[in-house]
């Protein structure tokens, strides 16, 4: 058994992951999530967090996740009883529900399966169909290994619902309209199927990644609210540093020893413990010199507008210019395709040792570029056909299929 | 002619006050007391000199733990929460503030489309319950898109209880209900201090001689005139950073800056652009609360003088503008401002006034207004002009806020395409500041 709580003191590292695996874009925002989060998990109790492999395989299970807006969530946020309109819509079709679990473990669908779990009483499979965030719901391994995304309930914050059956590309179109025209979001049971068809179709250990990645930025980075696990004071007033506070504590270090010149930055502390975690590497770091419109015209199935950056990396020179569209899509590095989904491309902000995105940042700003490489689903053919730079409009190879 | 300008900072039972005329600023700190012995004091540093304005920073005498009233919430969502499960707040400020809360039908979506009529009834019965609670809080779904629903229900409460003082959330502005909600909380329960500081300061400034002309700094490291602050206090918390960013900017004759403020414990590192302190939306206010308001954007780097020193010496290597550091009068802070100075590279500058830094900053202060609002635009030349509406409304806020005419200018605009939305979401943030009319 490798069942585990989620609690309400866990909420606050769920949201840094959940910041961080978002790929800049989607997680800007979202700490309204937390504070909703915490305050449903004070009243129902902690969540189980399972492995697929310690239910019953024939256990009736459904991805849970919200389409649309950060922005429009947080200014129209749930009321609760979502999670038991969309349970109710699939149980006629499907059964009643035995676990949930998320259908990508990033920004606010990192915290919304976990939430519906709890009003639902049901276990949180620790897993997801993404390992980041994709614009379309159907961009998931779930739709890799041939499970079916219908019958897909879905629900407003205004309580209108529907339930969908027609094929995946279909249900995107569909629902994206609704949920423009139902206050810029939806909430949604998509993908049911029986906890045994997961293996193979599903990201093992979503959640829990996305726990231990929350918790090394949550030991870095200052000037989160109090309750969300920051300092205690924000940074003007005066008063103790918390246990575990911000990485400024002490000041900058000495790499090398005693003797040694070079002095290591708090970004750089921080950058090494992501590497470590994550597997990802750092593509580059320095000043935003660019941000605004693409000039690149987007395909209109995709929400959202083309944005490009521009980042000049300090040690190098180099240049490196990053598109994006809701999230980081690709990075060039003076020119040359140098990373691109279904990897992950993420910002930190050097100030504020929080991952950033377009919507946060100004040109000048001081960021780092990581680039984590996306679970092996991805990289295969029909992964990258779903979910590389093809996918996006890009007539580029990713470079893992460039390399074959 | 305009006259010198004065910034008086109230702290705990002490004023601090600076003029800022031609020459090198002056200082005088005295007991917080009454107007005379106030006005006494402005008057003795003004020696003679003729006083255009007093800007005063009382963002420490409205805290909300200390000086706010309870305050009746009333949201309007147009989906009630399920047992109220997900609505409430984890700050216990908020918790102490909030006397009662209650939730209404009605609300809009992000563009100002009517998600559900407003439920006139439910208003009236919230505003019945709250009888005895002397402040209101109204935060609806959607208001920066559309505040019809938050003035119907100001109306309502208003003929219900005429006595009870209502903020809505709109006036705050901001997106995002829970934080927008937060600052309208806030707000309300510090209406009754702000209107007896305005009072209090407009009859000193009066006192200090005649056409002196009154402000208040502001969070953002702008001014806001008497009016503004009876009506959004919330709008002059954190003014002390904001202003002491501002003075150290003014002292060291540099417009743009990277700004080290040093504290006893700390260095708080800042940027000042055009004179004006970058600022942030989501930095947490008191309590920790996080409010849709825009203060000062700060990083604090605590740890020893030397620490700090290290540290600033290595974002100012990196940084195209001059360094800046600066202390207020408290020893310890001048001694961590010397440490840091020292590892600056050239050519960083040390500034120490001999006073409150925040006093420089507030009498530096100008008008200022942010905007933060969501719009569509199908094409490029629509969100130009879109984007020219909202720079044109930020520019009649700043010169409602008492700036010279013709003085106002657009600081900073920013239209920021918005993920997961149909495409030609944007939103739009601006920032507009202008000179101050000192004889308004």
């Amino acid at each position: 058994m490798s069942e585990r709580l989620i609690t309400a003191a866990d909420v606050p590292a769920l949201l840094a992951g959940a910041e961080f695996f978002s790929t800049s874009a989607a997680g800007e925002g979202i700490d309204f999530a937390g504070v909703w989060l915490g305050d449903i998990l004070d009243h129902t109790g902690p969540v189980r967090l399972v492995a697929a492999g310690d239910l019953d395989p024939g256990t009736a299970c459904a991805a849970i996740g919200a389409m649309g807006s950060t922005t429009a969530m947080a200014e129209l946020p749930p009321s609760g009883d979502e999670p038991a309109v969309l349970a109710r819509s699939l149980e006629g079709r499907c059964g009643p529900l035995g676990a949930v679990l998320p259908l990508n473990a990033a920004s606010v669908n990192a915290l919304f399966p976990v939430a519906a779990a709890a009003l639902l009483g049901l276990p949180l499979i620790d897993c997801d169909g993404m390992g980041r965030v994709f614009p379309l719901i159907h961009q998931t391994t779930f739709e890799l290994a041939g499970l079916s995304l219908a019958p897909m309930a879905a629900v407003s914050a205004g309580y209108d619902s529907l339930l969908l059956e027609t094929g995946s590309a279909r249900a995107e179109r569909l629902a994206r309209v609704v949920a423009q025209s139902a206050g810029g979001w939806l909430l949604c049971a998509l993908y049911p199927t029986r906890v045994g068809e997961l293996a193979g179709a599903a990201i093992p250990g979503s959640m829990s990644r996305v726990l231990e990645v929350g918790r090394v930025l949550l030991a870095h980075a200052p000037g989160r609210p109090a309750w969300t696990g920051g300092p205690a004071h924000p940074p003007w007033e005066s008063g103790p540093a918390p246990d575990g506070g911000p990485s400024w504590e002490g000041g900058p270090y000495r790499e090398g020893g005693p003797g040694a010149r070079r002095v290591v930055a708090p970004h750089e502390r921080l950058l090494a413990e992501l590497t470590a975690v994550t597997g990802a590497s750092v593509l580059g770091g320095g000043r935003l010199v660019e941000i605004g419109p693409s000039v690149r015209q987007a395909a209109a199935l995709f929400p959202g507008n083309p944005v490009g950056l521009a980042v000049h990396d300090h040690d190098s020179g180099r240049l490196i210019r990053i598109e994006a569209h809701n999230e980081l899509i690709l990075a060039l590095s003076d020119g040359s395709l140098a990373a691109a989904v279904p990897d992950l491309l993420c910002l930190l902000d050097r100030g504020t040792l929080r991952m950033t995105g377009p919507g946060r940042l100004t040109a000048g700003d001081l960021v780092d570029v990581l680039v984590v490489p996306a679970a092996p689903l991805w990289h295969t053919i029909p992964g990258l056909a779903l979910g590389g730079p093809g996918a996006f409009g890009f007539p580029l190879r990713h470079p893992k299929e460039a390399s074959r | 002619m305009e006259g010198a300008r004065i910034g008086i900072l109230l702290g705990a039972g002490r004023a601090h006050a600076a003029l800022v005329g031609d020459g090198e600023p002056r200082h005088a700190t005295g007991p917080n007391a009454s107007e005379r012995v106030l006005a006494r004091m402005l008057r003795g540093l003004a020696g003679g000199t003729r006083v255009g304005s007093v800007t005063w920073d009382v963002s420490a005498e409205l805290d909300p733990a200390l000086a706010g009233t309870p305050v009746a919430v009333v949201r309007v969502v147009p989906r009630l929460p399920a047992g109220g499960l997900g609505s409430g707040h984890p700050s216990p400020l908020l918790r102490s503030l909030q006397a009662r809360r209650g939730a209404v039908i009605g609300g809009h979506d992000l563009f100002g489309v009517e998600l559900a009529p407003l439920d006139i009834y439910a208003v009236l019965a919230e505003a019945a319950a709250a009888r005895g609670i002397p402040a209101l809080a109204v935060t609806a779904s959607g208001a920066p898109g559309c505040a019809d629903h938050e003035l119907a229900a100001a109306e309502l409460v208003h003929d219900t209880r005429p006595e009870a003082r209502v903020s809505l959330s709109h006036q705050v502005g901001g997106l995002g209900l829970l934080d927008r909600e937060a600052a309208t909380v806030i707000n309300a329960a510090l209406l009754a201090r702000a209107a007896e500081l305005a009072e209090r300061c407009v009859r000193v400034g009066e006192l200090v001689g005649p056409g002196v002309s009154t402000w208040f700094a502001a969070g953002d490291g702008g001014r806001i005139s008497a009016e503004r602050l009876r009506l959004l206090p919330v709008l002059a918390l954190a003014a002390s950073e904001a202003a002491a960013l501002t003075g150290a900017a003014r002292l060291a004759g540099i417009g743009d800056a990277l700004v080290g403020l040093a504290l006893p414990d700390a260095l708080a590192v800042g940027h000042v652009t055009g004179g004006l302190p970058e600022v942030t939306v989501d930095r947490p206010g008191p309590g920790g609360v996080r409010m849709a308001v825009p203060t000062a954007s700060l990083t604090r780097i605590p740890g020893s003088p030397s620490a700090s020193a290290a540290a600033f010496a290595l974002l100012a290597e990196h940084e195209p503008d001059q360094a800046v550091v600066a202390a207020g009068s408290a020893g310890e802070a001048a001694g961590r401002a010397h440490a840091v100075a020292a590892r600056l590279p050239a050519p960083g500058r040390l500034v120490l006034p001999g006073g409150e830094l925040a006093a420089v900053g507030a009498a530096c202060t100008e008008p200022t207004a942010w905007l933060d609002t969501v719009v569509y635009a199908e094409s490029r030349e629509e969100l130009d002009r879109q984007r020219g509406i909202a720079e044109q409304r930020a520019l009649t806020l700043v010169a409602e806020s008492g700036a010279r005419l013709g003085s106002e200018r657009v600081v900073s605009s920013r239209a920021v395409s918005m993920s997961f939305l149909r495409s030609g979401s944007y939103r739009l943030m601006v920032r507009a500041g202008g000179e101050a009319g000192e004889d308004t």
